[in-house]
């Protein structure tokens, strides 16, 4: 996505269109009405998001340990530091550079600002009179960090040649900045000799913070085009507190994806791509300042939930008409086999019988019948299997016979049950009620033979626990040993 | 965050364009799920009347198969004025006949008025009413063999179709009595009436 880089420093202001990793021509704009009218122009041509770098002397840094807060107490503490150290200007902030491992675990912080607002805010006030959404204010030591990814030391004095702005010298300390100075430097032949005058001068600064410790090198990193590497080393001289390494800045532009090629020594455009590219979560706007960005973030959001949305709804309904469909290719065979079978099914009704009742009466009739039938079967086939059996059983009389339809006994039949009750008694056992009962036990085995269920109802003799007994043991006479017997006769399917 | 006025002009063709995703999507989505909700009933209701229609055809064809035995059938309950109203006039004719052949010693019968008769277990009945005219009979007999005869002439001799619900035979006393046995049988006569009938 293409973005606006502005490049402010002390004497000129520029910005520049960066589009898929490659960086377009600076434009400069005065710092006068005019000027701030053509950046107008420019602004209106050019709505993508904004970042403004800044890199002017005017750039404060204090290193701080305060208690390692959270929530309001931390923001009402960094607002107590600001107004104690920055209350003159809106561009502050804190960096967290690491938390103490021991006693109260305080947090070191390095508050920083821009000091001199009025040499933002005429560029401020037209990014924000026209809408333009303004993703950030850094400074120049803020976004540099990245260059540091594959240099081992932990004591680094960054070099670096801004055209427009003088040589840059940012110390890093375990890879966390600490200290930033701009030297202004008017051309490029004097890049060199600014570089071999002021880094002692640096280091002195750092000597008297005991930065590095004592024993310990100050690692020396200059970015810098390869055609000047020999002047530069002509004028540099290692020492045993002092290294000096080379940065070249067309290796720096690749390992960080630039699409640009660097003909000098000039490191502005690879760090306006460093900061398209690598933006750092920190910077000197506030949410005044970044309000339009965020209403430009919104509009992205809902424009890109639209499309979401309008996406996800024709495929969902795309889908859900395929299915339709589908359902619709099975239906119509569905119908036609369905209106075959119709006239297929007319077409052998129409072959009837032509009677005045209809056919299904007819059927329905006869089917009744047939069930009507075995809900009443006829007397001989219900008590014939019986009268066989007690044929075989002649000293069985049967004093009474009943029979009954019953549905509560038709289980497992679907038909209703024939219950019969028989009455009887057992001639010629005399007193020998032993045999008489074993009689009686062949009768009703012979009868479930024959496909009876035989339920005992009384027995000519109650030899039960629970039942009374009594007789005369001075006579031959005996009661007559009568029965009585519950036998179902079920129909068969 | 605060949003302005100038903002939510700013804004607005964002707002815009989410609402009217919103709508349309939810209109498109919701005209497709009722065409797939109304497809797919379709679908259903073909399958469903494909299946009731392959059981009409099956139906038809054992119809096909048995209509001629069932038209038989019908014929012969007609005959046997088991279809229609009821006629007493033939029972009481029948009846007297019967006891004229002399199946029995004597028996004495009652019927009474017809009533609506639901089978027990149920059956369905279908487009018909199904009647039962109750009645009850007392004999005197020699054996039970002459309650099985003439239970089998009603049956193959009478009109109509008499459902027999239960008997009972007893002894009445000495063998040497001119009726030792005495029976009471109970059941009713059956009459299908077509509810479209005249």
């Amino acid at each position: 996505m293409a973005r606006t880089l502005l490049f402010l420093s002390a004497d000129s202001f520029q910005a520049s269109l960066w589009d898929k990793g490659v960086l377009g021509e600076a434009r400069y704009f005065s710092n006068d009405a005019n000027g701030r009218e053509r950046f107008t122009e420019f602004l209106k041509e050019h709505r993508d998001p904004a970042y403004l770098l800044v890199d002017v002397i005017e750039e404060d840094f204090r290193l701080e340990t305060v208690p390692h807060l959270i929530g309001r107490a931390r923001r009402d503490l960094l607002a107590r530091k600001f107004e104690q150290y920055y209350r003159s200007t809106p561009f502050r902030e804190a960096t967290l550079l690491h938390r103490q491992k021991e006693g109260r675990r305080d947090d070191e912080m390095l508050f920083s600002a821009l000091t001199n607002p009025a040499r933002i805010s005429p560029w401020l006030d037209t990014l924000l009179s026209n809408r333009t959404p303004l993703v950030g204010i850094y400074s120049l030591p803020n976004i540099i960090t990245p260059l540091l990814r594959n240099i081992p030391s932990n004591h680094v004095l960054l070099l670096s040649w801004e055209k427009d702005s003088g040589l840059r010298q940012t110390y890093f300390k375990s890879k966390r900045l600490h200290f930033s100075r701009l030297i202004p430097v008017d051309s490029a032949s004097a890049f060199s000799e600014s570089v071999a005058t002021e880094t002692p001068r640096t280091q002195q600064y750092l000597k008297s913070l005991s930065l590095p410790p004592p024993g310990e090198v100050l690692d020396v990193y200059i970015i810098c085009h390869a055609s000047d590497r020999l002047a530069l080393q002509s004028h540099l001289e290692a020492s045993s507190e002092l290294r000096y390494t080379y940065l070249d800045i067309q290796e720096l532009g690749k390992r960080v994806k630039s699409g640009n090629n660097y003909t000098d020594s000039d490191a502005t455009p690879l760090l306006l791509h460093l900061l398209a590219a690598y933006p750092p979560g920190t910077h000197y706007a506030n949410p005044e300042h970044t309000h339009f960005y965020l209403t430009w973030q919104l509009r992205r959001i809902l424009l890109g939930l639209a499309a979401a949305i309008s996406v996800a709804s024709v495929l969902w309904s795309g889908f859900t008409f395929w299915q339709g469909r589908h359902y619709v290719a099975d239906t119509e065979p569905l119908q036609l086999q369905t209106e075959q079978i119709r006239q297929q099914t007319q077409q052998i009704q129409r072959g009837f019988a032509n009677t005045t009742v209809p056919a299904t009466d007819m059927k329905t009739a006869v089917l009744l019948s047939r069930k009507l039938d075995r809900y009443s079967p006829s007397p001989e086939s219900v008590i014939r299997n019986l009268t066989l059996v007690l044929d075989k059983f002649s000293k069985i009389k049967v004093n009474s016979l009943a029979w009954q339809a019953s549905a509560t006994d038709a289980a497992p039949s679907p038909y209703p049950a024939q219950v019969i009750e028989l009455d009887g008694e057992l001639t010629k056992f005399g007193s020998e009620y032993r045999k008489a009962l074993a009689y009686l036990e062949r009768f009703q085995q012979a009868l479930a033979q024959r496909g009876y269920t035989v339920s005992v109802q009384s027995l000519p003799l109650d030899v039960s626990s629970g039942g009374s007994i009594s007789g005369e043991t001075n006579t031959g006479d005996s009661k007559p040993a009568q029965f009585t017997l519950k036998i179902i006769w079920r129909q068969k399917e | 965050m605060i949003i302005s006025k100038a903002d939510l002009i700013y804004l607005k063709w964002g707002i815009g364009a989410f609402l009217l995703s919103l709508a349309l999507g939810g209109g498109i989505i919701a005209i497709s799920n009722k065409y797939q909700e109304t497809s797919r009933t379709d679908r259903q209701i073909a399958q469903k009347q494909l299946a009731e229609a392959r059981t009409q055809l099956s139906a038809a064809q054992n119809d096909q198969e048995n209509m001629a035995s069932y038209a038989l059938e019908y014929n012969a309950l007609l005959a046997q004025q088991v279809i229609g109203d009821e006629h007493r006039l033939d029972w009481i004719e029948g009846l007297e006949k019967l006891r004229l052949q002399g199946h029995v010693l004597d028996f004495k019968y009652a019927v009474a008025p017809q009533q609506s008769y639901v089978p027990n277990p149920p059956l369905d009945a279908g487009n018909f009413q199904l009647n039962r005219s109750g009645m009850t009979m007392q004999m005197d007999l020699l054996h039970e063999e002459q309650l099985l005869r003439l239970l089998t002439a009603m049956r193959t001799q009478m009109q109509g179709w008499f459902m027999i619900d239960g008997c009972s035979l007893s002894r009445t006393g000495d063998n040497d009595e001119a009726s030792p046995l005495k029976a009471e049988c109970t059941g009713g006569w059956l009459t299908m009436k077509n509810r479209n009938a005249p």
